[in-house]
């Protein structure tokens, strides 16, 4: 159940299930210091997904120091989307929320296939994702491409990736592994003179 | 014409290139000369003037997203690739790898020039080198042999400077490294005792020499020069160890004035000092490209064969144990620290007032009064190019004839020199012989000198054979055992003899590591084996030549 209420600073935000899904101190410094503290990974990325649109003072505040970030919004719940769209306006303009059904219907959003195509950074705004934990955690780390299902929608969203992973040879490396990184995917490379393929290689010399 | 530099260690390592890069610059007057750095060391770009542009690499923000499990598993790839994209748009000419791993040689592969120089890796990850003496910093470095170049030079013969083209340079001090100074030395009146800067801590625990060591080295510089000015230097984050260095020496009457400066800071007080002590430090690699002189403590993994101060005339002090210098990467294995415990304070407070007095006659008798525990040695430089250490104690000159004929003559075959029809061997012996001209050898008529060139032709020679017996054993292995298996075609008489003639040689494993390639098949190990053999034994004809040329000129003088 969503209910909407004074912050101290007079801003209006949201309960879910009784429970605040931002600060009632003061949200909007709230997310002044939520993107400050993110805003080295936000650096040089064409996109940043959010996982969670909460009240969506934090996405204003993406949209207002990284004017020419996309942005891309994901959350479970309709009511918050529609909240923050109506409360920030045209300080989400260019911003895409997105309500997610599951986490397996994330691969074919076309929205999100784009997103990912390209280079993006994943941060999650704590405060508006602890209920629905485990489906949250599941959704981030999918869109990380750090599970199974995140690694194959990224690599299938990105057209060349797929001459280095060729899924049907070499995913015993990834499938091995619970979580997917830069060790599984080194192992996972077929033979192939890519300078993607070099890439991966060079950044596995970056970790022990 | 655009030149791209790679120099992605730490900031000594940029420091240490910066001849090289002169030497680039005097070689390319025209071009536009770019550096990639480790984003941390940025601020080198004021103290190279030599370099068009100074380029960042985040490798922490990289290493961040790679590590960490909340980072999409393509960050650090999209990053790494937006970084080689803007690299490739400058459409280099060339790439200069001076960063000697694995990951900087995928990043020279990574970038679109015609010419790549230093190391490069393909997908198989072998490397290729551009230059004989890339190779050799890899293959002949890399097995641990155990007389080599300065990297220093290899940097600068590996660009392609000539001898006659390598510079001393100085780096200029900068604006705001002056200001920075006067502030310091407003607070620190202006005397005309000696000024001696004191770098006590090092970025590696190894490397470091006592705090109490120093003080007392200190207390026994004071009865020489009790006025003598000293100065801590340290970056702003090392204040506490600075502190507590002051303070010790304090307790001792000790007077220490600590200053904490930035590069430029401290390259100006570097060149407003007579004396720099100090660890194996970037600020070294800064002095040597200053006016200030240099000694240098070099303990743990401190390998002065790679990377003594460079500046000619310094002073190297390290100890005398069989375990220095140690590897980088591991632990010092011992139960205490006795590369550092074993280099006595009171030789350290001897050898700099020593030193200040230029007193070279004073500093050998120190070599040899403390040879069971440390060495002193003067860096030098050759005629003929190359740098090298002087060990100060008598006995040690024999070994340093062979060791400059084995250095000669790798760069002889590094250069390609063999394969000219008139091949220099005349004018190479002649450096040689100028060189050791100042020792007065060649004028006294030395038969002791005669005598031990004759001992080196014996012993080049029975090298020499030995290696092309080894030669012939292993063409005729290949025959017989058949090369397309995976059998090991390698006995182990001959393993035995290999092991030796490295040992002899000191080639480190440079042979022997030839067998024990894991993932190709026995041609291939036969191929590299016979490839470093034939090098080897090239090796030893030249220096056989170098030797005979350099006697008969000798005996012509006499």
């Amino acid at each position: 159940m969503i209910e909407r209420v004074k912050a101290k600073d007079g801003q209006t935000i949201l309960k879910l299930n009784g429970r605040q899904i931002c600060t009632s101190l003061n949200p909007l410094r709230e997310a002044r210091d939520w993107v400050k503290k993110n805003s080295r990974r936000f650096a040089e990325m064409k996109t940043v997904i959010v996982i969670g649109v909460g009240c969506g003072f934090h996405l204003a505040e993406i949209r207002r120091r990284f004017e020419n970030t996309k942005i891309v919004a994901l959350d479970f719940n309709q009511e918050l989307i529609d909240f923050s769209a109506e409360t920030h306006g045209l300080d989400l303009v260019g911003a895409e929320l997105i309500k997610v059904g599951s986490v397996t219907e994330v691969a074919k959003n076309s929205t999100i296939r784009a997103a990912i195509a390209g280079s993006y950074a994943v941060v999650r705004f704590m405060p508006c994702t602890n209920q629905q934990l485990e489906q949250y955690n599941e959704l981030e780390c999918t869109m990380l491409g750090r599970n199974i299902l995140g690694f194959k929608m990224v690599v299938g969203a990105r057209a060349r990736m797929g001459e280095i992973f060729n899924p049907k040879v070499n995913m015993a490396a990834i499938t091995s592994n619970p979580t997917v990184t830069i060790k599984s995917l080194f192992e996972s490379l077929g033979p192939n003179e890519t300078s993607e393929s070099l890439m991966v290689r060079a950044l596995r010399e970056l970790v022990n | 014409m655009r030149i791209l530099v790679l120099s992605l260690l730490r900031l000594g390592d940029i420091l240490l290139a910066a001849p090289a890069l002169a030497g680039l610059r005097a070689k390319n007057p025209k071009a536009e000369i770019h550096i990639v750095v480790n984003q941390s060391f940025i601020a080198v770009a004021s103290l190279l003037p030599m370099v068009d542009k100074v380029i960042g690499f985040d490798r922490e923000l990289l290493q961040q997203g790679l590590v960490e499990a909340d980072r999409a598993l393509f960050e650090p790839f999209d990053r790494l690739q937006s970084f080689v994209q803007e690299l490739n748009s400058a459409n280099y000419d060339q790439v200069i790898n001076l960063t000697q791993n694995r990951f900087s040689g995928y990043l020279s592969a990574l970038i679109h020039a015609e010419d790549k120089v230093g190391m490069s890796l393909n997908n198989r990850g072998q490397a290729s080198f551009g230059s004989t003496w890339f190779r050799y910093l890899n293959n002949i470095v890399g097995a641990g042999a155990r007389t080599i170049f300065h990297y220093s030079d290899i940097f600068q013969f590996g660009v392609g400077i000539s001898v006659d083209k390598m510079a001393v340079i100085k780096l200029s001090e900068t604006a705001a490294g002056r200001a920075e100074y006067e502030a310091w030395r407003r607070g620190h009146p202006y005397t005309n005792e000696a000024k001696i800067v004191l770098q006590c801590q090092t970025s590696d625990d190894k490397k470091n020499w006592p705090i109490e060591s120093w003080v007392k080295a200190l207390e026994v510089l004071a009865l020489t020069y009790p006025k003598a000015e000293l100065v801590a230097l340290g970056a702003p984050f090392e204040k506490a160890k600075i502190d507590k260095f002051v303070e010790a020496a304090a307790a001792k009457k000790v007077r220490i004035l600590p200053a904490f400066l930035s590069l430029e800071g401290a390259l100006t007080l570097i060149n407003e000092s007579d004396l720099l002590v100090t660890g194996d430090t970037s600020i070294k690699h800064l002095a040597a490209l200053s006016s200030t002189r240099i000694i240098e403590i070099a303990l743990g993994s401190s390998d002065l064969r790679k990377t003594g101060a460079l500046k000619p005339d310094s002073i190297i002090l390290s100890s005398a144990e069989s375990c220095a210098p140690c590897s980088h990467e591991a632990k010092c294995y011992r139960d205490r620290h006795y590369c550092a415990e074993s280099l006595a304070p009171e030789l350290v407070g001897l050898v700099i007032g020593r030193y200040l007095q230029k007193d070279w006659q004073g500093l050998r008798l120190l070599a040899d009064e403390y040879s069971d525990t440390s060495r002193i040695q003067r860096s030098r430089r050759m005629v003929n190019g190359f740098w090298y250490a002087e060990d100060l104690r008598q006995d040690q000159l024999n070994q340093q004839i062979s060791d400059n004929l084995d250095r000669a003559a790798w760069k002889f075959l590094l250069e390609k020199e063999h394969t000219r029809r008139l091949a220099t061997y005349g004018s190479e012996s002649m450096n040689l012989k100028n060189w050791l001209d100042n020792y007065h050898l060649v004028e006294d008529g030395s038969r002791h000198l005669k005598i031990y060139l004759e001992q080196i032709e014996n012993a080049t020679l029975s090298n020499e054979e030995r290696l092309s017996r080894l030669i012939d054993d292993v063409t005729r292995q290949m025959r017989t055992v058949g090369t397309l298996s995976e059998l090991d075609f390698i006995d182990r008489s001959m393993l035995k003899e290999m092991g030796e003639i490295e040992k002899v040689l000191g080639l480190g494993h440079y042979l022997t590591e030839k067998t024990q390639i894991e993932r190709d098949t026995g041609l291939f190990r036969a191929r590299q084996l016979q490839t470093s053999l034939n090098e080897a034994a090239l090796h030893q004809q030249i220096k056989l030549k170098l030797v005979r040329s350099l006697k008969n000129m000798i005996l012509e003088y006499q």
